[in-house]
């Protein structure tokens, strides 16, 4: 097993957010996570990145057979998590190649390969942008500043796609996208698909799910999982809203 | 996460580097003037140094007006009044093996040198600072200790070319009418009372003349040291570029680690030509002092240059990182038409560190133009202010300025101010003028994290972003420098 | 804020010579007056005067406002005028207001509206019937000190015997603006004004200022002390109209206090006098305090015009924009001077000012000293300034669509100077304010 959540309870200012979540993802896997706003599913996505404005109050995270919660967010990337973030952040003066170029040397120290120089660096990075679409230029610009919302969404799957992580969650990446964007995001994602390779998509709607077919589905409300399925589960939020499976799960 | 515990992370993440590296002191013999200030240590000074009379005459004039000045403390940095009968206004390495002052100045005429201290020269070694003749480094050095220059490098090669570059006690011997001709021109020795002081007890410094048409093949470049405690060091430096000439000079500094304050008060006159141009960078590092900066130099520093004739250009490029205080301008007076006048700078402050440095840029010719990029970084419980003046007189017809002075704010204990006077008198000057503020946003932190980097290599990344425009002004070397610099200084970012 | 060199300073014959006359000015001043608190507090305040004295371009603060042609002419200040009917008439705007006129500095019941007759939780009242010392130091000035520190205040304090007191009870909201026309009838005449607005919780209102003179040619001194303070939830919309004759002088100083969650918004035109120089002077010592600071200027023949403010974030979310421009014509001189200062503490503080300049012609000259000082870490501010002469490009571009260059140039002239109105709030406001620019500017 690839990732283990037994119990996840978490708050951010004293405020209870994850209310006991138990997800297993085994490599390979695609799991989506849908939920109404406000349901916890961005809280879950940060959580599992290290992000520390939450506090875990209970439960726990295993991955690959290690405590996940014990370490820092750097490391966590190190042992191949990867967030997709919902709203990409902006670092004035930093090229895109400078971030990147010191994001995967760091990560392959951890693995314990050597660093790219300049020139396999450049190869590579041209090669994931060419698969995504992407101008050689945007390298050389300051990381997500003045991209719009869809630059943005591709430079963190390219990053995704250099990085080769094991893990990616991609927290509302469709958000603000417009269809053909949606779809070569998608395909980035499609194409990073491997047996060894599992996903989190974190999404409210079905759109992106056309695109990236789960194996499993949740259905994340009030900071529980409270209904686990295959995809038809997505079609049938689709068809009759969240408040249908909300209505049923309160009377249960 | 809250602030203060972001910052604690950032502070203690930082302060793996704790110590300030160039901190070391050297052990000489020293020859050292008694503490203390008056006409006759003025008069020692200039006899030391065998000055011609016209030398002493232009001290003593100083030292007179400088006794009617008042020291200014308009600046945005609290110090008490400083004593200067407690200083030292003249330290020199004495050399153990031949039992004498090296002051090479001494005969003014013997240029092979070879009569350095191992001790001094060790220190010059050990600060990375090549000064012996066969380091094949593209580098020119005047290497500064104390009060006297103890070295110059690639003279010969230099001097082929036309090209004088030697210690200011050299060039009062060697090249009286040049100094006599460009001495006090662009910094009268009435200007202010630090270069009043300067002009009294200058010590040494470093002499350049870039001949007609000459472009210098290396760069020129001076390390200034203050070892001595108690001293005062009060360079001069004449930088001459002349018609159609270019020459880039570099500059770097360090003192050893101190529990007083001690005092640099230099100035710096450029002139540039016609068709010439000059590019003068500095990497200033000296002593912050220790947690409250209680030891630290007091940086008091005028440099300034004038764009003398028609399309010259004079470009300071800064990175101010040590001094317990910094006060310092670096100007351009654009008078030739189409000159053009730069100014980039980064300066940070951590600790109880206070900057208050900028730049004046005067129009006075045609089509002038002038471009201000100030990078300032405040850091622990310093603050760090930009002032600058960008003044267009009548006469100069369609001159342009773009001012850009941005701050960061690294902990929420500093202060980054933004002082910035624009007086325009000709309608058909342009005058742009932007200023922000920011800090490293703790998403830009959790976002690089998430990507594998640490929260060390995020700043340092980040720092350095913020900086880019002005680092890739500098030479590369010391570029580089800056940059390790910057990392080193921002330790103990938040006390 | 103003710090002046310590007293006893060498004075010009020319300054000196003022002070005295002002001196006396204040003498006769309290010879006439039987409130024996206000005898002494003036008395005080003088003593202070003497020691401070005009300042100099030596000061910091007045670096780029000469006042040595203003020290030249002595504006005394008593007698009272003549009135003009068809003066009054002309001040009104084409809109409703509730109109107090104030005549060489003194409030004229004659020719106000019905002070008995205010809407619920509105109460005016001429300063000079409010003056009330018998309770110790006069309610009415709470911020003395910092108004005495500043040399026009000073001489305000000295020699102010009038102005307005305007209170709003608790969710008072005003929907008439109130209009307090400030007229000049007298040649060489001193108006001193000192004013106090006061709004409680919840309470809204719109001020208009406006300084006219009776005459073309009329030479008086109007100096107005404001002091404003907006308690929680307060909306404040001022606007200030300086259109006195080009020969007088202005000075205008206002201190602003907001409590959590008021809202100041502030506009300031500035079209008359020889000299004039309007200082704002804002404390947002709360949370989530709004404000908003303009000017718009226009300055020809050989006037000064100083618009300056000097702006404190004291707490948490504070947000303060401010656009101020000059259009400065013939030797015009034109100065600009911001200070935005956050405190340590006063996070997510939004703070944003800009100044731009237009120069008409070769001998115009603007200074202008946008400042920034920043104890806060997590915080946005911004400044920018830019000054230049009309881009050739624009009027291109309106020529190309057969607009005369004339035209053009008034176009585009027009179109820079009246963006600071935008953040006037009344359509028929920002009409009438826009309307007495372009007639300055075609006129």
């Amino acid at each position: 097993m690839l990732l283990d959540i037994q119990n996840l309870q978490a708050q951010v200012e004293d405020k209870q957010i994850l209310k006991g979540i138990n997800l297993q993802v085994n490599p390979g896997e695609v799991h989506a996570i849908m939920g109404p706003n406000g349901s916890g599913k961005s809280t879950l996505s940060s959580v599992l990145a290290g992000r520390e404005d939450y506090e875990v109050t209970e439960g726990s995270v295993q991955f690959d057979g290690e405590d996940l919660l014990e370490i820092d967010a750097e490391q966590r990337a190190q042992k191949g998590i990867f967030l997709a973030f919902q709203y990409p952040v902006e670092i004035p003066g930093v090229s895109n190649k400078l971030f990147m170029q010191t994001a995967l040397n760091a990560i392959r120290e951890a693995r314990g390969q050597a660093a790219l120089d300049m020139f396999d660096f450049d190869q590579l990075a041209m090669e994931k942008m060419k698969a995504l679409q992407m101008s050689p230029v945007m390298l050389e610009r300051s990381v997500n500043v003045g991209f719009s919302g869809g630059e943005k969404k591709r430079n963190d799957i390219f990053q995704m796609a250099m990085l080769e992580p094991k893990l990616c969650i991609l927290d509302e990446t469709d958000s603000g996208l417009d269809i053909d964007a949606l779809r070569i995001v998608a395909d980035g994602v499609n194409n990073l698909r491997s047996p060894e390779r599992s996903f989190i998509v974190v999404t409210h709607y079905q759109r992106l799910l056309d695109y990236i077919k789960p194996d499993f589905v949740h259905v994340l409300y009030n900071g529980q999982i409270i209904k686990s399925g295959g995809f038809e589960l997505a079609q049938e939020l689709e068809e009759k809203g969240y408040d249908h499976l909300i209505q049923a799960h309160e009377e249960a | 996460m809250t602030q203060s515990t972001q910052y604690q992370e950032i502070n203690d993440l930082l302060s793996k580097n704790k110590h300030y590296k160039e901190g070391f002191f050297t052990k000489t013999l020293v020859q050292t003037f008694d503490k203390g200030l008056n006409e006759d240590i003025v008069r020692a000074i200039s006899a030391k140094k065998s000055e011609p009379q016209w030398m002493l005459d232009f001290r003593l004039k100083a030292f007179k007006h400088w006794q009617t000045m008042v020291e200014p403390h308009w600046a945005k940095a609290d110090y008490t009044p400083i004593d200067y009968q407690d200083y030292s206004y003249y330290s020199a390495p004495e050399c153990s093996s031949c039992n004498q002052a090296c002051d090479k100045a001494m005969d003014g005429k013997d240029h092979s040198q070879p009569r350095m201290d191992p001790e001094v020269a060790k220190a010059f070694a050990s600060l990375g600072v090549p000064i012996d003749d066969s380091n094949s480094a593209n580098i020119a050095v005047d290497a500064i200790f104390d009060s006297v220059s103890v070295s110059t490098t690639k003279r010969d090669d230099l001097a082929k070319l036309g090209i004088i570059f030697c210690s200011f006690s050299e060039a009062v011997h060697d090249y009286p009418e040049l100094v006599q001709q460009y001495i006090g021109t662009v910094v009268p020795y009435h200007d202010n009372f630090f270069a009043a002081l300067n002009s009294a007890v200058a010590s040494d410094g470093t002499f350049v003349y870039i001949p007609p048409g000459v472009r210098c093949p290396i760069d020129l470049s001076t390390y200034f040291r203050i070892n001595e405690a108690k001293t005062g060091q009060f360079e001069r430096t004449i930088v001459i570029a002349d018609k159609g000439s270019y020459v880039s000079y570099l500059e770097g500094c360090s003192a050893p680690v101190r529990d007083s304050y001690q005092l640099h008060a230099a100035v710096v006159e450029v002139i540039v030509h016609e068709d010439a141009e000059v590019k003068y960078s500095t990497v200033q590092n000296w002593y912050p002092g220790d947690d409250d900066c209680q030891g630290g130099i007091l940086n008091f520093v005028t440099k300034r240059g004038i764009c003398e004739g028609k399309n010259a250009k004079l470009s300071w490029t800064q990175a101010e990182t040590g001094s317990a205080i910094t006060w310092k301008y670096p100007s351009c007076i654009l008078k030739g038409d189409n000159s053009i006048g730069e100014f980039y700078s980064v300066a940070l402050t951590n600790r109880r560190q206070q900057a208050d440095t900028g730049t004046k840029m005067i129009h006075i010719g045609k089509n002038t133009r002038s471009t201000i990029i100030s990078k300032g970084l405040s850091a622990g419980r310093s603050d760090n202010t930009y002032r600058g003046l960008v003044k267009i007189l009548p006469s100069a017809e369609g001159a342009r300025n773009f001012t850009q002075c941005d701050s960061m704010l690294i902990g929420d204990q500093c202060g980054a101010h933004t002082f910035p006077y624009i007086e325009v008198e000709n309608p058909s000057a342009q005058i742009e003028h932007e200023a922000t503020t920011s800090r490293i946003g703790e998403d830009q932190l959790f976002y690089c994290q998430q990507r594998g980097i640490s929260e060390q290599d995020a700043i340092s990344m980040i720092v350095n972003g913020f900086c880019k425009e002005v680092f890739k002004e500098l030479p590369l070397e010391f570029a580089q420098e800056a940059e390790e610099l910057l990392a080193i200084s921002l330790e103990g970012s938040v006390g | 804020m103003t710090t002046l060199s310590k007293p006893m300073k060498k004075l010009s014959p020319v300054a000196q010579s003022a002070v005295d006359f002002y001196l006396a000015q204040a003498k006769a001043l309290s010879a006439r007056n039987d409130q024996p608190e206000l005898v002494a507090f003036r008395q005080s305040v003088a003593e202070r005067f003497a020691q401070q004295a005009f300042p100099s371009r030596r000061d910091e603060d007045w670096k780029y406002t000469p006042i040595t042609g203003f020290l030249q002419t002595h504006y005394a200040v008593e007698g009272l005028a003549k009135i003009d009917e068809a003066a009054i008439k002309k001040l009104l705007p084409p809109f409703d207001v509730m109109h107090l006129v104030f005549i060489d500095g003194y409030f004229s019941e004659r020719y106000s509206d019905d002070l008995s007759e205010l809407p619920r939780g509105l109460s005016i009242e001429p300063v000079k019937d409010a003056l009330d010392f018998s309770q110790g130091h006069c309610a009415l000035m709470t911020h003395e000190q910092k108004i005495q520190d500043e040399p026009f205040g000073c001489l305000n304090s000295m020699l102010f015997d009038d102005g307005v007191l305007i209170t709003l009870d608790p969710h008072c909201q005003v929907e008439r603006p109130i209009l307090c026309s400030f007229l000049q009838t007298q040649d060489g005449h001193a108006n001193t004004i000192r004013n106090r607005v006061v709004l409680a919780h919840g309470a809204q209102l719109t001020l208009i200022q406006q300084h006219v003179s009776a005459q073309p040619e009329l030479n008086a001194f109007d100096n107005v002390v404001s002091e404003i303070e907006l308690a929680e939830h307060a909306n404040l919309q001022q606007i200030v109209l300086q259109d006195l004759a080009t020969q007088g002088a202005y000075f205008g100083l206002q201190m602003i206090d907001q409590a959590e969650k008021s809202v100041f918004n502030s506009v300031y035109v500035g079209l008359g006098a020889a000299l004039s120089r309007h200082q704002n002077v804002l404390m947002m010592a709360a949370e989530h305090i709004e404000s908003n600071q303009s000017s718009a200027c226009l300055a020809s023949g050989k006037q000064v015009m100083d618009t300056r403010t000097h702006t404190e974030h004291q707490a948490w979310w504070g947000v303060s924009r401010q656009l101020h421009k000059l259009v400065l014509d013939d030797q015009a001189v034109g100065v600009f001077n911001g200070m935005i200062k956050v405190h340590k503490g006063a996070q997510k503080t939004d703070g944003q000012m800009d100044n731009k300049n237009l120069l008409l012609s070769k001998t115009a000259q603007i200074d202008s000293k946008p400042q920034l000082e920043i104890y806060a870490d997590d915080v946005k501010c911004s400044h920018g300034s830019a000054s230049g002469q009309i881009s050739e490009e624009q009027i291109f571009y309106l020529r190309a669509r057969g607009i005369n260059q004339t035209d053009a140039r008034r176009l585009v002239t027009q179109a820079f100077l009246l963006e600071p109105l935008e953040a006037v709030s009344s359509p028929k406001t920002q009409a009438w304010l826009a309307n007495k620019l372009t007639q300055k500017l075609n006129g």
